[in-house]
């Protein structure tokens, strides 16, 4: 019988043997099943990249895929807003046509890939070329809160207007309208002020393609995000103004309204 | 004789009466020459009830309808109108009526105060839904695909 000591030191040895001969043919196996599987080259496939191809494929199509469903959401979001402008609408969707249509072709040429380079250049081309979530869809928002802003303003301008013929009908009949008009004129100001502020930030940031990224893309659309927020304060304090404006009214008339 | 004084007598009471005509038709043609303030026309129908209209300066009294039989004019103002103001917004709902007071002695005068500006809410609260859809869409990036 031999020594324990003696018998661990030959499983030992003969483990690291067994290694040192099986690695290679497995690493040879395994080159053998990429090249098989996802037609890459042996000289293509670095170590990281053995086992992703199909996985990064997958991922660049979807990343494909999520752009289109964001053209699609986009285009419902635009087609279905009752305040955008015809001409502003009519300009996004066709942006939307053109991107969709080169995003399809790649992802038909992401499904027909076989190397890796050829997906860097894909997903480069996705991203640096139609820029759907850092150019157009911002753009597209600015726009739609842009002609929001115009349009609240139109409308406000109208309640302004019933209000002024309000008081003008009080005052004609004998009362006091000092402090209504007063609140009046603070309302069509901050109105005016906001037209002025958000109602051209839709012409100034429609224009911009992928291309314009990051400058001037960057620079415009943040310009434009604090000019809109600009003209929401100037509207917000228009409405306030408005209702002091009619509660005035009413205590001149001698019935205070509970607004 | 006698005849020839009857006959003298008849001619003086022709003479005086022709007289007295004639002074009468002068009488009609100065009147006649006045402008009168109010025209009276007959209605058809050979009623006693005559209807006026006058034009005059815009303080001036319709009397459209005046009945001029007693020899007084009456006027039927228009009847007094309620304004009723009803305000909506989150909180509440107010109505008031508006009555403006007395413009003279006869007529109340009221004024429509009725502004709806409910409406306000719904412009503020589309304009917030757009600015949130913007932060979301300026807090985006194209992920990790790129490079």
């Amino acid at each position: 019988m031999k020594n324990p000591t003696t018998l661990k030191r030959m499983l030992a040895t003969g483990l690291a043997a067994g290694m040192l001969l099986a690695l290679p043919t497995a690493a040879n196996a395994q080159q053998a099943d990429t090249a098989a599987n996802d037609q890459v080259t042996v000289q293509d496939v670095t170590p990281e990249h053995r086992v992703d191809f199909g996985t990064a494929q997958q991922r660049l199509i979807d990343a494909i895929e999520r752009r289109l469903e964001t053209l699609e959401r986009l285009t419902n979001v635009v087609t279905g807003n009752e305040h955008i402008t015809a001409g502003h609408e009519a300009r996004l969707l066709a942006d939307y046509a053109q991107a969709a249509n080169g995003l399809r072709i790649a992802r038909g040429d992401a499904q027909a890939a076989t190397t890796f380079d050829e997906l860097r250049q894909i997903g480069h081309h996705v991203v640096v070329d139609y820029r759907i979530y850092l150019v157009v869809a911002p753009k597209t928002h600015e726009v739609i809160a842009s002609d929001t802003v115009a349009d609240a303003a139109d409308r406000m301008d109208g309640i302004a207007d019933e209000l002024g013929a309000a008081i003008e009908r009080a005052e004609q009949a004998g009362y006091d309208v000092t402090e209504a008009r007063r609140w009046l004129t603070v309302a069509r100001d901050e109105i005016g002020e906001g037209r002025r502020a958000g109602g051209p930030v839709a012409d100034d940031v429609i224009g911009l393609q992928a291309s314009d990224y990051p400058d001037p893309a960057t620079g415009a659309l943040a310009a434009g995000k604090r000019r809109l927020d600009n003209a929401r304060i100037d509207l917000r304090e228009a409405k306030v103004a408005l209702e002091k404006s009619y509660a005035a009214l009413q205590d001149a008339v001698g019935d205070p309204a509970d607004v | 004789m006698r005849s020839d004084r009857r006959l003298g007598a008849l001619l003086v009471a022709v003479a005086l009466t022709t007289a007295a005509c004639a002074y009468g038709a002068g009488a009609d043609g100065a009147v006649a020459d006045q402008t009168p303030l109010i025209s009276i026309d007959e209605p058809t129908g050979g009623s006693d009830t005559a209807t006026t209209s006058s034009t005059g300066p815009a303080d001036t009294a319709s009397f459209a309808g005046a009945d001029l039989r007693d020899g007084t004019a009456t006027t039927t103002p228009e009847p007094p109108t309620t304004t009723t103001t009803t305000v909506e917004d989150d909180a509440s709902t107010a109505t008031t009526t508006t009555t403006a007071p007395a413009q003279d002695g006869d007529q109340e005068a009221t004024v429509d105060t009725d502004v709806d500006l409910s409406e306000l809410d719904q412009l503020l609260a589309e304009l917030d839904r757009e600015f949130a859809d913007l932060d979301a869409a300026l807090d985006t990036d194209e992920g990790d695909i790129e490079g």
